[in-house]
């Protein structure tokens, strides 16, 4: 147990809060000089504060006596690890654990919890093997286990993973009475080695879960054993009511390789929805014509939205085609729908006309909307605004309106618009992860400041749940569930999805100049610089009703993390590799706008005067250059104000350009002097004077707002507009 | 062509079109998490082709045997409006009951909102009937009178299950048994 007032040091030291903590140190170290861990912590003091190679070798020489605290351990890993000294990182745990196996087990399960959010197979292993000599069941398979994570999701070759298959399957056939979720182990390694006849042996007779079920069927099939397969999925489909499409699939063919007729198969196929459509599948297996079972299908389902998903992928007979034809507008609007979706009718408003008073019930969509969505797409991006927002208000919880409405703002102006729609939704924590790219556009507010951060605390949540969900899951022996938590909690630590958020607030808090975040977010990025440079994970939802794919600006967001990186590091080695890493991004994205690649060519300029030595001349001459393209007929030139003035080019450059402004002011008032010659309040009362919002508004009086349908459209236009002037006042009027 | 499939946490990633309903709850990682690992087998999921997830059951096990309170409780059931009206969410209700770890229990029961008539006719017609009736349930606040209030109230609704030979677990008239949220808890 770490006493209070331990806790309290560390914390500060966490915090950066080093001179007090040194302070309450030493008083500590008076007292107990043997304690190692004051000298561990007392080192991480040391390193914060610049004395990196005395920090590091006083923590080697401690590293050396072999501390057994695992407090100290802990603290003494970390240190390592951050700076990527791996060996000497996991020495802190494993000398002792060798040294002293009494403490083996617990140790090594500290070291474990530890080391989940590393996400490093090998490590796992090493740790599963020091815990495995503990002889307990569960230790033997997270050891087993941690083979099995090693190939699918390990970095490693071929012959390894070979080897590891073979130690993974003696350990395991090894043991006895192996319960289900050990046999899902068992057979993920035969699955490895292509044993499916093993796998059957191990399967058969037994009484098996959902997993194994689905697992003993595909081996069925693999082993092209008809008769069990058969037999099996008869028992499942019949006896137990397992109405499982796969399942009679299965059924059907391998009743049809034991040379079952197909005029036997069919009447057994019952006239549910999946029977009807196994009786699709059937034809083809049997290469037989399917027109008339898809017309059973049609003639029973077109009034439910499932027809259309479900026979999309068949070629429609013509007798169906004919009936879409003559199905007048009297028919059922479901049917109407389901048809005008088989033929991609575009014109949709006379069936929108009769059926737009129809009630639905109280929280559903109306289906009706599915067509509108399609018969607005030749309108340009102001009048789908306004088309979709009178759709939504009678249809409120249309979600693809909504989300359509979201793509359409982004690429406009009207950014204020965005947060609202989105908060509409509902939508909560995982769910940012999928959706908060259609944030993208979202305006510089306070308020937006705030649900940006919201969004960045369900990260910090939800990273210590998946750590405490794998260690739960590994406690109780979940392994089937184990390779998934690990997967998602892997994809979610350094997502794209997050470095957004963490990039949203960074830019917002420097265009409103709201600096309560700044020394969070600054230590947060210098902790995870790691991450930032990284890989990043793309978890986001494009399929979603992706009507208008938000242009997200992935790499652009990763450059700019990057210059906040670099703004904010002090240590010249760190900067140096962060900027070479820079430079090697902008040579090699082709895709940027002209007034995109002037920004980071500024901002190049900015680092390398700021940040990275450069000789005087040097200076003088990338100086000029930024005095020179720091003016507002320059920044025209390149595009500032994009040609369609309505086009969200115009915000999202704006953006930019005052961020890069606020940027150079916080070097001015933090960092140097040097960028103070350069005359940003010229450059700051130039763009005020841009006359932005008039220029739009110019736009939109141009625009003839006819719809194909009437309606009083002027309420939606006005707020429309005030939308719009608010996102630009919201950006002008913080310079 | 509906096909069943364990829930895997990572679905997660692919459920935007069933969770973005109103009325379907989104909870936080370790919630979910926690039904996975103690409840494999009653966190199923329906696919369609291409995978695309229809809709997903989550199901517990709770309460003592010999309190004659152990029963499967449907924590959400919940379909993707594309595939509603065919059955889908009667047969994810459908299929609990096959499940052995189930079957080993007295009943199923699950909560809905009094307003919520068509949830509630959706169950009867599965045989569950309303056992008691809970206030305040879905209120912010938590009831001192057990005075009906059909905004916050919701029906505890259950069906007996094989194991319940003589039906102990049920019962008539249960719209008229008010009770307050702590009775609710096993
Ligand atoms: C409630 C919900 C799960 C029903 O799913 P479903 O797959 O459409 O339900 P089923 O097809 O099995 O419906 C069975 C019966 O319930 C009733 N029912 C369900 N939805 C109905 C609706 N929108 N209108 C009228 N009756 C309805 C009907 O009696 C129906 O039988 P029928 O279609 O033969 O008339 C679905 O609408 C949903 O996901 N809603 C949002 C989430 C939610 O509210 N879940 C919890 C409910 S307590």
């Amino acid at each position: 147990m770490i006493s209070e007032s331990d806790q309290e040091i560390i914390d500060l030291v966490d915090r950066g809060q080093l001179t007090y903590a040194l302070s309450l140190l030493n008083r500590k170290l008076t007292k107990f000089p043997q304690k190692s861990l004051y000298h561990v912590l007392k080192n991480k003091i040391l390193f914060k504060s610049g004395k990196e190679e005395e920090s590091i070798k006083q923590n080697v020489a401690i590293l050396n006596q072999y501390p057994s605290d695992p407090m100290t351990i802990d603290i003494l890993s970390n240190f390592f690890q951050d700076l990527d000294m791996e060996n000497e990182s996991n020495l802190a745990y494993e000398n002792i654990i060798k040294r002293f196996p009494a403490n083996n087990e617990k140790l090594a399960k500290i070291w474990f919890e530890n080391s989940i959010e590393k996400y490093d197979y090998k490590l796992l292993n090493k740790i599963f093997m020091y815990l495995n000599k503990e002889s307990k069941r569960d230790y033997k398979m997270w050891f087993i286990l941690s083979y099995y994570l090693l190939i699918v999701y390990g970095d490693v070759d071929e012959k390894s993973k070979n080897l590891y298959l073979t130690l993974g399957l003696k350990l395991i056939s090894n043991l006895e009475d192996l319960n289900n979720q050990e046999i899902w182990v068992y057979v993920q390694f035969l699955r490895l080695k292509e044993d499916y006849e093993m796998i059957e042996g191990i399967l058969s007779d037994r009484e098996l879960d959902l997993e194994l079920q689905i697992i003993f069927l595909e081996t069925l099939k693999l082993n092209r054993s008809w008769k069990k397969l058969n037999e099996y999925c008869d028992k499942l489909l019949f006896k137990e009511n397992f109405d499982d499409f796969d399942t009679w699939k299965l059924y059907l063919l391998s009743s049809k390789e034991l040379g079952v007729a197909y005029g036997k198969l069919k009447p057994e196929l019952p006239s549910t929805r999946n029977g009807l459509l196994c009786a699709i599948e059937l034809d083809k297996l049997f290469d037989k014509s399917t027109d008339s079972s898809i017309e059973t299908y049609y003639d029973k389902f077109n009034n439910k939205l499932c027809c259309y998903p479900d026979l999309k992928s068949y070629e429609l007979p013509s007798t169906i085609i004919d009936k879409i034809k003559k199905a007048n507008i009297d028919s059922n609007l479901i049917t109407l729908v389901n048809n005008q979706k088989f033929h991609k009718s575009l014109d949709n408003w006379d069936i929108y006309s009769k059926f737009k008073h129809l009630p639905v019930a109280e929280f559903d969509s109306n289906p009706l909307n599915d067509l509108t969505i399609e018969s607005i797409n030749d309108l340009d991006s102001v009048r789908k605004v306004i088309m979709l927002s009178h759709l939504l208000a009678s249809d409120p919880f249309n979600y693809k309106l909504k989300l359509y409405l979201l793509q359409i703002h982004s690429q406009l102006n009207s950014n204020d618009s965005i947060i609202p729609i989105y908060k509409s939704l509902k939508i909560k924590m995982v769910q940012h992860e999928n959706l908060s790219h259609t944030l993208t556009f979202s305006t510089f507010s306070k308020d937006s400041l705030s649900y940006f951060i919201d969004i960045f605390r369900f990260y910090l949540t939800s990273r210590q749940e998946m750590i405490n969900s794998i260690i739960d899951a590994f406690n109780k022996g979940v392994y089937n569930k184990l390779p998934s938590f690990i997967k998602f909690g892997s994809n979610l630590k350094n997502s794209i999805s997050l470095n957004f958020t963490v990039y949203k607030i960074l830019q917002t808090t420097f265009i409103l100049n709201d600096t309560g975040y700044t020394n969070y977010f600054s230590n947060y990025l210098l902790k995870n610089k790691k991450l930032i440079i990284g890989e990043w994970t793309d978890n986001r939802d494009f399929k979603t009703a992706n009507y208008a794919r938000i242009d997200t600006h992935d790499t652009v967001i990763k450059l700019k993390l990057l210059i906040y990186t670099i703004i904010f590091e002090t240590k010249e080695n760190e900067v140096n590799k962060l900027f070479k890493f820079y430079n090697k991004m902008i040579s090699h994205s082709a895709s940027f706008t002209k007034f995109e690649n002037l920004i980071f060519k500024l901002y190049y300029n900015i680092l390398k005067i700021v940040k990275v030595k450069s000789n005087q001349n040097e200076m003088d001459s990338l100086l000029n250059y930024i005095t020179k393209n720091l003016k507002i007929d320059k920044l025209k030139q390149q595009g500032l104000i994009p040609e369609n003035v309505l086009s969200s080019d115009m915000s999202y450059n704006l953006s930019n350009l005052i961020e890069l402004i606020r940027i150079i002011e916080f070097v001015n008032k933090k960092i140097t002097s040097v960028l103070r010659k350069l005359n940003l309040d010229q450059l700051k009362s130039d763009i005020k004077s841009l006359e932005l919002t008039k220029l739009q508004f110019d736009a939109i009086d141009k625009i003839n707002f006819e719809f194909p349908i009437e309606f009083d459209f002027e309420p939606i236009l006005t707020d429309f507009k005030s939308s719009i002037h608010q996102s630009i006042s919201n950006l002008i009027n913080n310079i | 062509m509906t096909s069943i499939k364990p829930f895997q946490i990572d679905d997660l990633f692919a459920i935007d079109p069933v969770n973005l309903d109103p009325l379907t709850e989104n909870f936080n990682i370790s919630f979910y998490t926690s039904y996975l690992i103690d409840h494999p087998n009653l966190f199923y999921k329906s696919i369609e082709p291409n995978n695309e997830i229809s809709g997903y059951m989550m199901g517990k096990i709770e309460g003592q045997l010999s309190k004659k309170e152990l029963h499967c409780h449907i924590t959400a059931v919940t379909i993707n409006q594309e595939y509603r009206r065919i059955g889908l969410a009667s047969k994810l209700c459908l299929l609990l009951e096959t499940i052995k770890e189930v079957q080993n229990t007295l009943f199923i029961d699950l909560f809905v909102k009094v307003t919520n008539t068509l949830g509630k006719i959706l169950y009867e017609k599965l045989g569950y009937g309303v056992y008691r009736r809970v206030i305040g349930y879905y209120g912010k606040e938590y009831p001192t009178e057990k005075i009906p209030n059909d905004e916050i109230d919701a029906f505890d609704m259950r069906k007996a299950l094989p194991m319940d030979k003589d039906k102990e677990t049920v019962r008539d008239n249960g719209e008229l048994f008010n009770v307050f949220p702590n009775e609710v808890v096993f």
